[in-house]
């Protein structure tokens, strides 16, 4: 029997299957190879080109790329670009969202300057709204707690993004004064915060469960 | 850090640093104990709490909720893709969380609806419980508004749909109660799909068992959308009004990307934002810009939608839309520039609405507005006169009062003695006698009533219920349709009787096989009976119940099967076991079984019906008689065919002398007693009976009845038996066509005269017809666990006879392949022991199908 598909021996397939399987020398090769070509088909509207680079959303996208690598599935031949290209799309968009957001005043959004045991429930009510977890029977320290926890586990800049804009309530050019960033990459660095945090208070509410 | 941004050139910099942050936070354990990884991490160390679901393939982890983890998978029979929701602590967990698991899935097994994620299979693997639910690829509500870049009427759009599959939820009796955003996935065709009902209420029974909120900060649901009464932590009060309320918020921020009050800051405020602060309206708060429509033009909110996003959002639940569906309709309305009710108090308002969707009309009129006004003025000055006359009036009043309660007294008179009709309590009185005084009723309203709508409508609903009794269908249908208009005017929407007259209809229309129009009567009553009288009210339970039943005959049993539970369950704490409701919900849950295959259980519960309702109903009221019919249906299922025709042949004298001849009922049992002669082997006895069967139910139910269909499809069955095939093929197509027009295309019937009519094709050679109608079940058939082993196998055999048949004509590889394949198929699907098990519907009466096909021997 011949196979048709065509792709099964060439060396980027075999690329692709180790880095899919944890080899980080494989996904950087595959990023080399393949991130100028995604970065030259992003399309950033005029009015935002002075508060947003392509170089930003790729910063974030390559670092999704190393998180999120453990769940690509290989369907075709060109399935990496094109996931790495839904990664960078993605992250445009928030930015984008974010930026817009910004010109209105939206107080709800935000959580009050200072940190306290409220800010982490506040937030953790704003995860909640975008994830299909329910949130349940919630303690505020246990929130806290839980929390802290999560961001600890977070790369360093949507950490930091998370603390400052999310906990601490500082002004978006505060943050990305501080950050040395443009507010687009704050926003974007901020929303892919928020997804993995989502994933980790998932995981993390075993641990709230048996303490409910 | 990373580097500077603002170079895009610098790749391999920007790479260097994401790597370097990634092996950062992935070397710096800093999470507390039990604190597992992120959702890559488990499955990059292949960690399940469940290894395997017999019949399903693991593909990944998607959440890890509080109450059970939700995995990715393949159901390796059809290939398509599912979730699975395993309990979380498996083998470990306690009876409570094993209970909430089970209400979940008792839950989601009655929400059949497209945009409720639907539920697909249930069951225990190595203690652990799990559901299989549909596999939704998709975005939350806003993320996916947001992306699309969709325009405010996209979004309207989109947010009725969601609406629509709350209210279905709560015409059934559950409030999601965690309505949000992320619980609401939008999947690749742009279907919104409700998700997640673990913290969902039943208004059967189960009082909520979590509380909403405690002043230590403990809460259930979700805090920005949680409605005042969900934080003040009165569980009594959740209701249907709840979830509107989360659904204004929703809405709110949909339209404007804002919440409506503050939902930061200290937990004290929030409470108090929730449960105090007044809103303001969206149009004020949209920023420019905020949405902007298809031409790019940013979009700007009116008054009609900050009206119906405030009334959803009225701090008394009593100012918001009653139900979901109230919410979706009104927003519909607004989408057709009609007036919206949430501003219906304001006469001016409706006139300039009216003026501004007939822009050319109200020109043309505007000079008969002005004499309108001019009549105002006329009217008014009329108005001042008649005060004076008020005195005579209110003594006029009396006396009309006096002939109104003297007219009620004629009414009730009238139908105390039509009620005289109904055989249920006639007895065997003569039912030609009968049908005359009915008419002469109808006749007599029509001259003599015209003036009393109230009592007409009354006079005309008894009528047509006895008209329903003795089986004169189309004559009771025009008195409740014209009762129901009466009603409807005379008093209102949400009346009593109004609501007694859709029920009414709603079980007419089902026997007349007007099925979404009984399903949509069934929920209008429902929908007002809960508001009206409560959701457990016996008038609530008996809708609630109607609705069951047209499920089933509209092919979902599993779904009737949840139902009636319910109901079932409500009828014995709030009625007792042996009142004639609790009778009626268990002799429809054991024709649910029957249907499911759960023969056993069928009969068991049966068996104690017929006991019980021969002392509580007696044995000649109909509904005992059915119960009957119905244990000699599942004898006849089970082979035990001497002794159900013995229970068929009582049953049938006795409907004849009750009930009449032509009565549906009494064809019903003819019709069983016609299947049990035929599967006892006397053909040409059987077909003079289902000759006669049809001929009757096509005068009394019409020929586009499904009823009609299954007895033709038996028919034709028996000719072709007898070698007829040119007299067969008729039959089966007409049985066909009505399936086609009368019942949804995912009826099993239609795929059981599909594949009939491959059957018969095959036979005469017309290979490509039979092939065309084969992968027409086979594709029905697929993943649908009604399905049962015999009719899977009587597909196989009958692709293997086409296949093999067709090789024979015309040797060649690809059908001499196809033939082995499905020989191997059949073989693999051990022959039934018992006949098929497209059980017959209620009462059910009808003959069970036979066999589509013979197996040959080998090709």
């Amino acid at each position: 029997m011949s196979t048709s598909q065509g792709q099964s021996d060439s060396p980027q397939h075999d690329l692709v299957r180790r880095a899919v399987q944890g080899d980080i020398d494989a996904l950087t090769e595959l990023l080399a190879t393949h991130g100028p070509q995604v970065e030259a088909k992003l399309k950033i509207g005029r009015q935002w080109r002075n508060v947003l680079e392509p170089g930003d959303v790729m910063q974030v996208t390559y670092l999704e790329a190393f998180m999120q690598i453990g769940s690509f599935r290989p369907d075709r031949a060109d399935a990496f670009t094109a996931w790495l290209r839904r990664i960078a799309e993605n992250n445009l968009r928030d930015a984008i969202r974010g930026l817009e957001r910004q010109k209105q005043p939206q107080p709800c959004r935000r959580v009050e300057a200072g940190v306290t045991a409220d800010s982490f429930v506040c937030l953790y009510e704003h995860l909640a709204a975008t994830s299909a977890t329910p949130s349940r029977i919630v303690a505020k320290e246990d929130t806290k707690r839980l929390l802290e926890a999560a961001i600890a586990g977070l790369p360093d800049d949507y950490a930091a993004t998370v603390r400052m804009y999310d906990l601490e309530g500082r002004p978006i050019a505060e943050v990305c004064k501080t950050m040395n960033r443009s507010a687009g990459a704050v926003h974007m660095l901020r929303a892919r915060a928020h997804d993995r945090l989502c994933e980790l208070l998932g995981s993390a509410s075993n641990w709230f469960g048996s303490r409910a | 850090m990373f580097p500077d941004s603002g170079s895009s050139k610098n790749h391999a910099d920007l790479i260097a640093a994401a790597r370097q942050q990634f092996e950062s936070a992935r070397r710096a354990d800093r999470r507390p104990a039990g604190f597992e990884g992120g959702t890559s991490d488990r499955l990059n160390r292949g960690e399940h709490p469940v290894d395997a679901i017999r019949g399903y393939e693991i593909l990944r982890e998607i959440h890890r909720g509080g109450q059970g983890v939700v995995y990715q998978a393949i159901q390796t029979s059809t290939r398509r893709t599912v979730a699975i929701k395993v309990l979380r602590e498996g083998p470990f967990a306690g009876e409570q969380d094993r209970n909430r698991f089970e209400r979940e899935t008792a839950i989601l097994a009655q929400l059949s609806h497209p945009h409720i994620v639907g539920i697909i299979d249930r069951g225990v693997e190595s203690g652990c419980y799990y559901f299989i639910m549909d596999f939704v690829d998709g975005a939350s509500l806003e993320r996916y508004a947001d992306a699309e870049n969709l325009d405010i009427r996209s979004r309207l759009r989109l947010f009725t749909e969601v609406c629509e599959a709350v209210n279905f939820a709560h015409l059934r009796g559950i409030i999601h109660r965690d309505l949000k955003p992320g619980n609401i996935l939008i999947d690749t065709n742009g279907r919104p799909r409700i998700l997640d009902f673990g913290l969902a209420k039943s208004t059967d029974g189960e009082a909520a068992s979590f509380g909403s909120q405690t002043l230590t900060g403990q809460f259930v649901g979700s805090l920005p959308w949680a409605s005042p009464e969900q934080v003040q932590g009165d569980a009594a009060q959740i209701d249907t009004r709840t979830d509107v309320y989360s659904l204004g918020i929703m809405l709110y921020h949909l339209l404007t990307g804002t919440f409506p009050y503050r939902v930061a800051g200290s937990m004290r405020d929030v409470l108090d934002n929730i449960v105090r602060a007044e809103p303001p309206a969206p149009s004020s708060v949209v920023g420019r810009g905020a949405i902007t429509s298809g031409s790019g033009r940013p979009e700007r909110l009116d008054r009609d939608l900050d009206a119906i996003v405030l009334k959803c959002l009225g701090k008394d639940r009593e100012g918001r839309y009653q139900t979901a569906g109230e919410l979706a309709r009104d927003i519909r309305r607004y989408l057709a520039g009609e007036p919206v009710e949430a501003r219906r108090q304001g006469t001016w308002y409706v006139v300039g609405k009216s003026l501004k969707r007939h822009r050319v009309a109200a020109a043309v009129s505007a000079g008969f507005l002005v004499l309108v006004l001019a009549a105002s003025v006329v009217s008014l000055a009329l108005w001042r006169m008649a005060v004076r006359e008020r005195d005579e009036a209110v003594a006029a009043q009396r006396r009309a009062d006096l002939e109104a309660a003297k007219s009620i007294q004629i009414a009730r008179f009238a139908q105390d003695m039509l009620s005289g009709i109904d055989p249920a309590t006639a007895g065997d009185l003569d039912k030609r006698l009968m049908r005359l005084v009915l008419d002469d009723a109808a006749a007599r309203v029509e001259r003599e009533l015209a003036g009393q709508p109230a009592v007409e409508a009354s006079i005309r609903r008894t009528i047509g219920l006895s008209y329903q009794a003795i089986g004169e269908w189309p004559s009771a249908a025009r008195q409740l349709e014209k009762s129901l208009e009466l009603f409807r005017a005379a008093a209102s929407e949400m009346d009593p009787e109004t609501l007694g007259v859709l029920n009414d209809l709603g079980m007419l229309y089902k026997e007349q096989g007007r099925l979404p129009d009984a399903q949509a009567a069934c929920e209008k009553a429902i929908e007002g009976r809960t508001l009206l009288l409560g959701p457990e009210h016996r008038d609530t339970l008996i809708s609630r119940s109607n609705l069951a039943e047209v499920l089933k005959e509209q092919g979902n049993p599993l779904e009737a099967e949840a139902l009636n539970r319910i109901v079932l369950e409500a009828r014995t704490r709030t009625l007792g076991p042996e009142h004639p409701d609790t009778l009626t919900s268990l002799n429809n849950l054991a024709i649910d079984l029957q249907m499911l295959q759960r023969t056993d259980e069928a009969e068991a519960i049966l068996r104690k019906v017929i006991e019980v309702e021969s002392r509580v109903k007696g044995p000649t009221h109909p509904e005992s008689m059915r119960t009957v019919n119905n244990l000699a249906i599942i004898l006849q299922y089970t082979g035990r065919l001497e002794e159900a025709e013995n229970i068929l042949r009582e049953g049938v004298a006795l409907r004849e002398r009750v009930l009449g001849k032509d009565h549906p009922d009494t064809l019903r049992s003819l019709g069983t007693l016609a299947e049990t002669i035929r599967r006892k082997g006397d053909l040409p006895e059987a077909e003079k009976m289902f000759r006669h069967v049809i001929d009757e139910y096509r005068r009394v139910l019409g020929s586009a009845h499904p009823t009609v269909a299954l007895h033709i499809y038996t028919l034709a069955n028996i000719v072709a038996t007898r070698g007829d095939l040119p007299g067969a093929e008729p039959l089966f197509r007409e049985a066909l066509e009505i399936c086609r027009t009368s019942l949804p295309p995912s009826h099993l019937q239609t795929g059981h005269s599909k594949l009939g009519l491959a059957a018969c094709m095959l036979k005469l050679k017309k290979f490509s017809e039979a092939e065309e109608l084969l992968l027409e079940v086979q594709k029905l058939f697929e993943g649908n666990p009604e399905v049962d082993r015999y009719w899977h196998q009587s597909l196989a055999v009958c692709f293997m006879n086409l296949y093999g048949d067709r090789y024979k004509e015309s040797p060649n590889n690809a059908d001499a392949e196809k033939t082995a394949y499905w020989r191997e198929r059949a073989i693999q699907l051990t022959p039934p022991t018992s006949q098929p098990a497209s059980a017959p519907a209620s009462d059910a009466g009808a003959p069970c199908s036979s066999a589509p096909a013979q197996q040959k021997s080998t090709a």
